[in-house]
This record gives structure tokens, C-alpha cells and sequence, in this order.
């Protein structure tokens, strides 16, 4: 067995809000047993609009909860649930970020920001219903209000941005982070990824699109009729090895590499060789081989483009080796979450390696001849994991894949 | 308004086809597909909508098939629900 190198950066901290709920426990817990976080469309306008099903943040998650009168006007529903997230992550890697000074960083990647605030202020604008605007748009829509929120919360006084790469806008966060502190120029980072946009100019976006299903989501699966939406936030903490072991900090798992690529090529279509050179600069850059991949959390949308490239990118990346090992698309259960997509996948990775547990491909249906890997089909199963990728490939060609080691 | 006869609305499906494809792709023939007409992923989604916009009409949510839809699939579809929006308005 191939010896795994010592990982510099760590996670100690992690936490959640997604379909499945408050806590990264929570979604873990759906994920490993199958459970679906897609449901029929919860939105005012839902005659408007052909999107029948979503991975929605569940009803019963009410802001009074988490917020106060004062601090809730402040806070789009994208910055409410990366604040949820970003608490339980580091409340359980105990990181007293203020006491840091500019050592600690907090990056949240999104696809669009506060797109609820600016949609609901603009329609009142549009309709003729107001002549003005509240006051806070702006600091509730701008990307950076997540990001921006963590570091109020939390005292964090370092490098505080957003990163935006649609749907790789977690991964790309994360590797910053990891750069970051790589650098030496920050000790830890609380970083992740979230988008809230279930708006209806964003559904009837994505409806104009045609690649949203009408069913459900099916990854590489015979019958696949495109993504299903989600939402929601996934944070974690990261440090180097020497920081958290300097205070005692419970190693959750290490973050061995990233990979970066663009395709240079069409706006929308994927590109496998484009995606296979992401997944091989993250295995150069954790000093693994094909053969350390035990597990691989597919980008998997569920579109007939995505699934059929994908498949031929692990082909490219890790030859014989891809047909050895599960390779699972937990969209099918959390939905597309877009910004959010690779943080809330990053969940499914620190599970799995925990519990030595494969996520299944929920709503798999039937073998497609252009995706012959194991996508380990509609049930989970235990497997000996020490190492594995994610992957996250966004329109416009943006590609990024994390690899992560067991602690 | 009176509703387009098919062969007017084959004959404006393929004039945006060709519009799209542009000058250097082959002429458009109804039994093409939409790949075979020179047209890309996106510029089929950008088609539907543009075809959508000018005949007002709603085509089914789920993607062109750039492999299998031919251009005849598509002028069906437009005519077919123009008819039903001229029932409609009866």
C-alpha cells in the first residue's frame, strides 16, 4: 500500500445548513443512508415557473432562531446560513479567532451572493409598488457579505474576501485558504462556500437553460434528465498541522492537495481533458498517485454533458485505477447548491473518511453506456478510504478538485 | 393575429437556424439535426429561446437533443403549439 504524505493543512471544524437541516451530522447522516434532501418546489410564485422539485433549506429552519431583531435586517438568507455553518465549525474546532490578531483569514466562496435581497428589492422597484430601495440592499446583496459576516462574528482581522467561480466557488475558496496558510501568511482560515438563490429570476435563469429535471437528479444514470437545484452553506476551519496541534486541536482530516483548471473553451459545455488536468495538478499537488484514490465525491450533476465528460475526465486522470474505486455523486440527495456545491460535498468527504463509509448515487436507475464507472448506485457501502478527491467543474470553464486524507 | 401556416413556420425555423449557424455552415435542410445544422449546446439553447420569443409560444422544459432533434422535430413543435394557443383563444 502507497504511503500517504503528511498533510500540512488540516480541518478541525466543520459545519452545515443544508436540505437535509442544521449540522454537518445531519447531512452526513442523510448522505450515508440514501436519504433524498429533493422535494416538490416551496416558492410564492411557483406557477410561474416549470421547476417542480428542489433541495430547499427545510421550513422549519427559521432565522428567529439563530439571529437576533438587530443583526437579522443585516443578513440575506445566503450570509443566515453560512453564519449557522460557520458557528458549529468552530465552536467543535474551539479556534478563538479574534485572539489571532491578522494570522486568521475567513473566505466564503458563492455563485451570485445575496441574490434573494436584490431580487425581492428590485421587484418592489420594478412594480412600481416603492420608489426606493432599503438601505441595506447593498451590504446584503454584495459577495462578500458572507465572508464579511464571518469576520464581524468571529473577530476575524486578516484576510477576509469572497471567491466566485460558479459552481467550483467552494473548491476555489478552499484552495485559497489552503494556499493561504501553506504561505505562512495565515495560522487558520474559517472557510466554505454557500449560495441561497431560490428566487424566481434565478429558477426561470436555469429554466431558460433546459438542464434542470423534471424528476429528480439521477448522476450517471440511464435516464438523467438534469440537476435539481439546492441551497445552502457548509464552513469549515482550517490550520496548518502545526497550529492545531500547538493547541491541542481534534484533527478531523487533512486537506493533502488542490488542483486548478481552466478550459479555455465553450462557456457552458464541459471539457474533459479540461477537467482531467484539474484532477491530476491535485494529485501532484498532495504527492499521491492514482492509485492512493480510494474514493472520488463526483462533480455529477446529472446532466447528460456532465456525467459522460466527468466519466471520461477520471479516465484521462486515473486510468486502470478509475475502475477500481467508488466514485458517488451525493447531488443527488443535497441537489446542485451551486456555490455552495463543493462545500457541502466536502461534508460527504470528512464522513466517509471517518466512518469508512462510501455515500451512495441516490436515484440511479440504470447503467449508461457513456458513464461505465462504479458510481455505487442507490446504497452505500463500508470500504477501506484513506484517500480521496472532489471534484467541482463550473460553467465557464472553472475547474477545482480538493484532495483530502483521513486524519 | 392569424396563425402561421407549417410552412411558414418551417420556413422562419430555418431562416433563425441558418442565422445562427451562420454563413459558413451548410444550407439548412428539415431533416437535419440541430448539430448537423452547425449549432453548438449553447447556440440551440439560445435558438429555443429566440424561437420562443418570436412566436410566443412555450416549448417543453427539458433540452434540445442536439444529436436526435432535427429541425422538422422543432417546427412540429412550434406549430403544434401554436395551434393549441389559437384554440385557446378560440
Amino acid at each position: 500500500m502507497n504511503a500517504v504524505p503528511a498533510c500540512r493543512v488540516v480541518v478541525t471544524g466543520v459545519g452545515a445548513v443544508s436540505a437535509f437541516g442544521v449540522g454537518a451530522e445531519t447531512l452526513w447522516q442523510g448522505l450515508r443512508s440514501g436519504e433524498s434532501g429533493i422535494a416538490p418546489l416551496r416558492l410564492d410564485d411557483a406557477d410561474r415557473t416549470s421547476v417542480r422539485v428542489a433541495a430547499q433549506i427545510p421550513s422549519t429552519f427559521l432565522p428567529e432562531d439563530y439571529f437576533d431583531a438587530k443583526s437579522l435586517p443585516l443578513l440575506d438568507p445566503i450570509s443566515q446560513l453560512t453564519l449557522v455553518a460557520a458557528r458549529e465549525a468552530v465552536a467543535q474546532s474551539g479556534l478563538d479567532a479574534a485572539s489571532l490578531g491578522t494570522r486568521v483569514g475567513a473566505i466564503v466562496g458563492t455563485g451570485v451572493g445575496g441574490i434573494c435581497t436584490h431580487d425581492e428589492q428590485s421587484r418592489r422597484l420594478y412594480e412600481g409598488r416603492s420608489p426606493r430601495m432599503h438601505p441595506l440592499t447593498i451590504v446584503r446583496t454584495m459577495m462578500n457579505a458572507p465572508a464579511s459576516q464571518v469576520s464581524m462574528e468571529f473577530g476575524v482581522r486578516g484576510p477576509v474576501f469572497a471567491v466566485s467561480s460558479a459552481c467550483a466557488s467552494s473548491n476555489h475558496a478552499i484552495a485559497q485558504a489552503m494556499l493561504l496558510i501553506r504561505s505562512g501568511a495565515v495560522d487558520a482560515v474559517i472557510v466554505g462556500g454557500a449560495d441561497a438563490c431560490m428566487t424566481l429570476g434565478m429558477l426561470k435563469g436555469w429554466e431558460a437553460m433546459r438542464i434542470l429535471s423534471s424528476d429528480t437528479c439521477r448522476p450517471f444514470s440511464a435516464g438523467r434528465k438534469g440537476l435539481v437545484l439546492g441551497e445552502g452553506a457548509a464552513v469549515f476551519v482550517l490550520e496548518s498541522l502545526e497550529h492545531a496541534t500547538r493547541r491541542g486541536a481534534n484533527v478531523l482530516a487533512g486537506l493533502a492537495g488542490v488542483g486548478m483548471s481552466a478550459d479555455a473553451g465553450e462557456i457552458v459545455a464541459p471539457s474533459a481533458e479540461g477537467a482531467a488536468a484539474a484532477i491530476e495538478a491535485a494529485l501532484a499537488d498532495a504527492g499521491w498517485s492514482a492509485d492512493h484514490v480510494d474514493y472520488v465525491n463526483a462533480h455529477g450533476t446529472g446532466t447528460l454533458a456532465n456525467d459522460a465528460t466527468e466519466t471520461r475526465a477520471l479516465h484521462i486522470a486515473l486510468g486502470a485505477r478509475a475502475r477500481d474505486i467508488p466514485i458517488s455523486s451525493t447531488k443527488s440527495m443535497h441537489g446542485h447548491a451551486l456555490g455552495a456545491a463543493g462545500a457541502l460535498e466536502l461534508v460527504a468527504v470528512l464522513g466517509a473518511l471517518r466512518d469508512q463509509f462510501v455515500p451512495p448515487t441516490a436515484n440511479f436507475l440504470e447503467a449508461d453506456p457513456d458513464c461505465d464507472l462504479d458510481y455505487v448506485p442507490n446504497v452505500g457501502r463500508p470500504a477501506r478510504l484513506r484517500c480521496a478527491l472532489s471534484n467541482a467543474f463550473a460553467f465557464g470553464g472553472l475547474n477545482a478538485v480538493l484532495a483530502i486524507a483521513q486524519a | 393575429m392569424e396563425t402561421p401556416t407549417p410552412d411558414a413556420v418551417m420556413a422562419e425555423i430555418v431562416r433563425l437556424v441558418a442565422e445562427r449557424a451562420g454563413p459558413d455552415a451548410p444550407p439548412v435542410q428539415p431533416t437535419f439535426t440541430l448539430k448537423d445544422s452547425g449549432l453548438s449546446s449553447l447556440d440551440a439553447i439560445e435558438l429555443l429561446f429566440e424561437i420562443e420569443e418570436h412566436f410566443n409560444v412555450e416549448l417543453a422544459g427539458e433540452g434540445p437533443n442536439l444529436a436526435d432533434d432535427t429541425v422538422q422535430n422543432l417546427a412540429d413543435a412550434v406549430s403544434e403549439a401554436l395551434a393549441a394557443a389559437a384554440l385557446k383563444a378560440g
